[in-house]
């Protein structure tokens, strides 16, 4: 989640209203925005959710403050001057949209917010620029209508931060901004420009911006374009960059810009309203649990900033405001309704659980899980546990064997690259471990693991086992076949064991365990060989039962 | 004739008593090293057993005059009179008298005491008044019998016994008197000295494993008593693992609200875990930071009708071109809400409740706060009537049941429930923290598994921080760590649900979090 930062004074400013700290706690968590920290000199670090784009900047947070609260009405000045900007194809990213912002009155704290907006717009829904980028400029800096083309790469502008012209290509491979993003036109024979109609350079999307064209706080009039691969995409960019920078407009004077497509259809810019939702009140009410009436229902509503463009008993049309990207249905509005009621509200009152039409139980291999846990522990055995993320060398190469095992392509850690496939080397793994405080250790581990299998939906079988292993000096296959013999009459199943090979057991000391010709695990002792591997000096006998197969028999 | 069993110190004083017959309690106290009052009650036992008398008697006690200190210090006065006899010898007997009165610093009443012994033991003679040399001999006689005397007298000074003959000696030559003093003198009984002959008073042994046979001859026996303010050492118990004993319990609190419990596979397709989940293929939460994504070519199997929906959903929902194969590669499942979803789709639109307590996956480095593979809580109250308010009843009856009395409900975002939640509790120990994301499915979402006339609420706990606090640990590597000795001696998991009556009623829902 994006954490943004803003100043207690700017939002009060934008406000009009002063706001105490136990104000800010409480209010901010009701919009969505979950305070991190508020210093003593007033920042403000909150984090912000995906879903709300708009908030990523103190002027959202002021706009839906006023409304929250009651502090007045949200009211933005559309005007059509005429403006336009020409596409001229750009194939990879073919999308730009454009809108233009008058009278601001900007300061350095106004600059920081829409360049904080304008960043972490890039890092979310625009998904690292790759999705879309955004471009703010100094209109009065410029003589519209701008083009947006492609150029030759050894075209020359001054790149934002640089005191001189660069290339293109010079761009892309040398400023810190076109190593981060190059990779997304590297390829490209011609770069993406965005130009004015006497052909001064604006910016290279989705690289970076030109120096000549930077907004200041000098800057009274800005120009904002979104390019990308996405027609929805670069409209909400556009939308929300013009409708939160006007919160510094006087007269919130924001002014469409039409982009002519190469086949002359035009993408204009920004959305003037949102679209309109039917709710049914008794539907919302439903999925809350409140018994909200209409009045009540339609307070809330203008809390969060929706237009009731009719109303009757059972139906409202709302319109949504045009800088939330996010309402999709009257979903996302009930949870705004519950929101400008308040989660404590419905929740200081909610106490019971719908009633119960099924008995509870737990999973069957957790029932015998814990059944086989409780007889091992009255047999003397510690039950451990190990992560089911493993790698091929404990997994497999230990034991000489050569099984596929589930592997990752982006591990974190190497010793943690695979899923195991077996429980044995967790269990040596634990032996190793104690081997020099405990003369005689008897553990065992009940688990998951993951096996190959391309007969299953996923690709993998998982199988919940028991694993045992007992070492001491003296242990050999009978204390093994003594333990699942045990284990086995207490289940009341008489196990029959045939002689085996496994990899990375002793033959002549292994055993297939059979419960009515059903194989369900194997007892063995551990090949001395892969106990010296492990500086290990004391012999090993363990286990291995498959609870699925268990319980199959069981069930019979 | 029974046998009588004596702890080690009575039987001491017995032995004592019985060389002894009768002595006076300083002595015997002094005799076995203790003081006088520390056997006052072993002296009432061994009376009542009728072994001996306690008797409070007046008896006449040897006191060293100043006479018998000045022998003490200087010597008898034929002694001292012996040293300087050869100075004076031949001489008239009253000169003699004088001359040894000076030479050894005598007074002359000691010098004619000192002549007259000398004179009796025939070491001196007087011949025509001049005083001579009668016998060497004597002279030694007399020197020796003055030696006993100041031994006696020594010994007397010490509180010891001199014989009657001595002591008489003493007495006469006014070296010591006699007072009268009460004691309490101890008197072994003819029972003790009977008994002590025929072996029947043993020393009690000192028994430290107390075994069934003693029960009838307990006396016999000092039973060693232990001292309850050391440590004991420890049992190498065997015994369930403490992390699973608490997923257990977390467990029965879940089945006594009437849930039941459902599993899927940990390897899972993107289409569960996601796509199934109205997550835009491109969301974040897909890219190599949050899943980890496996080595192979294998795509799975998803039936063809869940397909054609979650295409036409995600399409008309978020303007992409939704790509079927990405959603059949295998992964990891970072969220049990893979399990949960898979269940709706096969249970389609009744009325149930199920979880999930599996392990998940995330790209973590693992270190003493994050984990690559971790336990979630995950459920889902599916039902024609289910709404939010009953999601936030759950979440405090299940902080109810871990003890928590606070809770704070913030509005979330996550992108398949709709209202979201984040519950918030404020634990004893480690104050405010997050631990009910949870949400009502999107209609979205029950739309594409096929269920879209039933709402469900959902949830999804990390139960791994609870765990650590039910279980007093500060690194989650704990949690699997190797060491026998650490798992033995974690506590058991209690939670409070088990111990006393917990309901939602008890919890508070706060307004802010401060």
């Amino acid at each position: 989640m994006p954490v943004i930062k803003i100043t207690k004074w700017d939002l009060e400013r934008l406000l009009g209203k002063v706001l105490s700290i136990d104000e800010i706690l409480d209010y901010l968590p009701r919009i969505k925005c979950e305070v991190d920290s508020i210093s003593e000199e007033g920042e403000i670090e909150y984090e912000a959710t995906h879903d709300r784009p708009d908030l990523y900047s103190v002027e959202g947070v002021a706009r839906s403050l006023r409304s929250f609260l009651g502090l007045g009405e949200n009211k933005y000045q559309l005007v059509d001057e005429g403006l336009k900007a020409y596409n001229t194809g750009v194939p990879g990213r073919p999308y730009i949209a454009l809108a233009v912002v008058r009278d601001l009155d900007l300061d350095d704290e106004a600059v920081k917010q829409m360049m904080q907006l304008q960043e972490k717009l890039h890092m979310t829904y625009c998904r690292r620029r790759r999705k879309a980028s955004i471009g703010v400029y100094d209109l009065d800096k410029i003589k519209p209508p701008l083009y947006y083309e492609l150029a030759d790469p050894d075209t020359k502008f001054t790149p934002l931060d640089e005191s001189r012209e660069m290339t293109l290509k010079e761009i892309l491979t040398n400023t810190v901004r076109g190593k981060e993003y190059g990779h997304i036109i590297a390829n490209w024979e011609k770069y993406p420009i965005l130009r004015d109609s006497e052909g001064t350079i604006l910016s290279m999307p989705p690289i970076i911006n030109s120096e000549d064209t930077r907004v200041t706080v000098e800057t009274k009039n800005v120009i904002i374009d979104a390019t990308g691969i996405d027609p929805k995409t670069v409209i909400d960019m556009v939308t929300i960059m013009a409708y939160n920078i006007a919160e510094r407009s006087r007269g919130k004077k924001i002014v469409f810009v039409e982009a002519i497509m190469p086949d002359n259809t035009v993408l204009k810019a920004p959305r003037e309203k949102g679209v309109s939702i039917e709710i049914v009140p008794s539907k919302v009410n439903d999925v809350l649990g409140t018994g909200l009436d209409i009045e009540q229902m339609i307070e809330l509503l203008k809390k969060f900033d929706y237009k009731i463009t009719n109303s009757q008993k059972e139906q409202l049309i709302v319109t949504i405001p045009p800088y939330r990207v996010d309402v999709k249905s009257w979903i996302d509005v009930a949870e705004d309704i519950a929101m400008a009621y308040g989660y404590d509200t419905i929740g200081s009152t909610a106490y019971d659980l719908p009633k119960a039409t099924h008995p509870g139980r737990i999973h069957p291999l957790e029932f015998l899980s814990r059944l086989l846990r409780k007889i091992l522990v009255g047999m003397g055995f510690i039950e451990v546990v190990n992560y089911m993320m493993s790698n091929p060398e404990i997994q497999l190469r230990i034991f000489d064997m050569e099984d596929e095992l589930i592997t990752i392509t982006n591990p974190k850690m190497e010793k943690y690259t695979s899923l195991r496939r077996w429980l044995v080397p967790g269990l040596l793994e634990i032996i190793d471990a104690n081997k020099e405080k405990e003369a005689e250790i008897r553990i065992f581990e009940i688990g998951d693991v993951a096996i190959p299998d391309k007969s299953t939906d996923t690709g993998a079988r998982i199988e919940r086992r028991l694993g045992i292993a007992v070492s001491h000096r003296k242990a050999t296959l009978t204390n093994g076949l003594a333990i699942v013999s045990t284990l086995m009459e207490r289940l009341g199943l008489i196990p029959r064991y045939e002689k085996a090979v496994i990899k990375g057991l002793l033959p002549r000391r292994t055993a297939k365990i059979c419960i009515d010709n059903i194989e369900i695990g194997y007892v063995g002792e551990i090949h001395p060989r892969v106990l010296l591997r492990i500086r290990h000096d004391k012999p090993v006998v363990v286990s291995e039962i498959i609870l699925n197969k268990l319980l199959m028999v069981l069930r019979r | 004739m029974e046998k009588i069993y004596l702890p080690t110190r009575q039987f001491r004083i017995v032995k004592v008593l019985v060389n002894a017959k009768s002595i006076v309690i300083d002595e015997l106290a002094k005799k076995i090293g203790v003081k006088p009052e520390d056997i006052m009650r072993d002296l009432a036992e061994l009376e009542s057993l009728g072994l001996l008398r306690v008797e409070r008697k007046i008896v006449q006690e040897p006191v060293i005059t100043e006479e018998g200190i000045l022998v003490l210090q200087k010597g008898l006065p034929e002694e001292r009179m012996h040293r300087v006899i050869h100075r004076c010898i031949g001489k008239k007997i009253e000169e003699f008298m004088e001359c040894i009165s000076a030479e050894a610093e005598m007074d002359p009443a000691h010098v004619r005491i000192g002549l007259q012994h000398l004179i009796k033991n025939n070491c001196l003679r007087v011949v025509n008044g001049v005083v001579k040399i009668r016998d060497d001999h004597g002279c030694l006689k007399a020197l020796e019998e003055a030696a006993y005397i100041k031994a006696a007298l020594k010994e007397i000074l010490e509180g010891k016994h001199v014989n009657k003959s001595l002591l008489s000696v003493l007495k006469r030559r006014k070296m010591v008197k006699t007072e009268r003093k009460k004691q309490l003198v101890i008197t072994a009984s003819p029972k003790l000295l009977e008994l002590f002959e025929k072996g029947l008073i043993i020393e009690k042994e000192l028994a430290t494993i107390i075994y069934p046979s003693m029960a009838e001859e307990l006396d016999r026996y000092i039973i060693k008593e232990f001292d309850l303010s050391i440590p004991p050492p420890r049992p190498r118990a065997a015994r369930l693992n403490a992390y699973m004993e608490f997923l257990d319990l977390v467990r029965e609190i879940l089945v006594s609200m009437g849930f039941e419990e459902v599993k899927g596979p940990h390897v899972e397709l993107e289409f569960w875990n996601f796509d199934a989940l109205f997550q835009a293929q491109d969301h974040p939460a897909r890219e190599i930071h949050d899943t980890f994504f496996l080595k192979t070519e294998y795509r799975g199997r998803v039936p063809e009708e869940l397909l054609e929906r979650a295409k036409k959903i995600h399409e008309k929902g978020w303007g992409y071109e939704w790509n079927p194969l990405r959603a059949l590669r295998p992964i990891l499942r970072s969220q049990t809400t893979a399990v949960s979803v898979r269940t709706i789709y096969e249970r389609g639109e009744g009325e149930y409740r199920v979880f999930s307590l599996d392990r998940v996956f995330r790209p973590e480095t693992l270190d003493a706060k994050h984990a690559m593979e971790f336990y979630q809580l995950d459920g889902i109250i599916v039902g024609r009537n289910v709404n939010f308010k009953h999601l936030l009843a759950f979440f405090k009856e299940f902080a109810a049941a871990l003890g928590i009395r606070e809770v704070w409900f913030k509005p979330g975002y996550f992108p398949f429930t709709e209202p979201s939640v984040e519950g918030f509790i404020k634990h004893p120990e480690l104050g405010w923290i997050e631990v009910f994301p949870g949400g009502v499915f999107r209609p979205e979402v029950m739309e594409i598994l096929g269920a879209p006339g039933v709402r469900a609420i959902a949830w999804g706990i990390g139960i791994d921080r609870l765990a650590m606090s039910v279980l007093g640990l500060n690194d989650i590597r704990d949690l699997f760590n190797k060491d026998l000795d650490f798992l033995r001696k974690m506590p058991s998991p209690k939670l409070p649900y088990f111990l006393t009556r917990t309901s939602s009623k008890d919890v508070k829902v706060v307004k802010i979090l401060r």
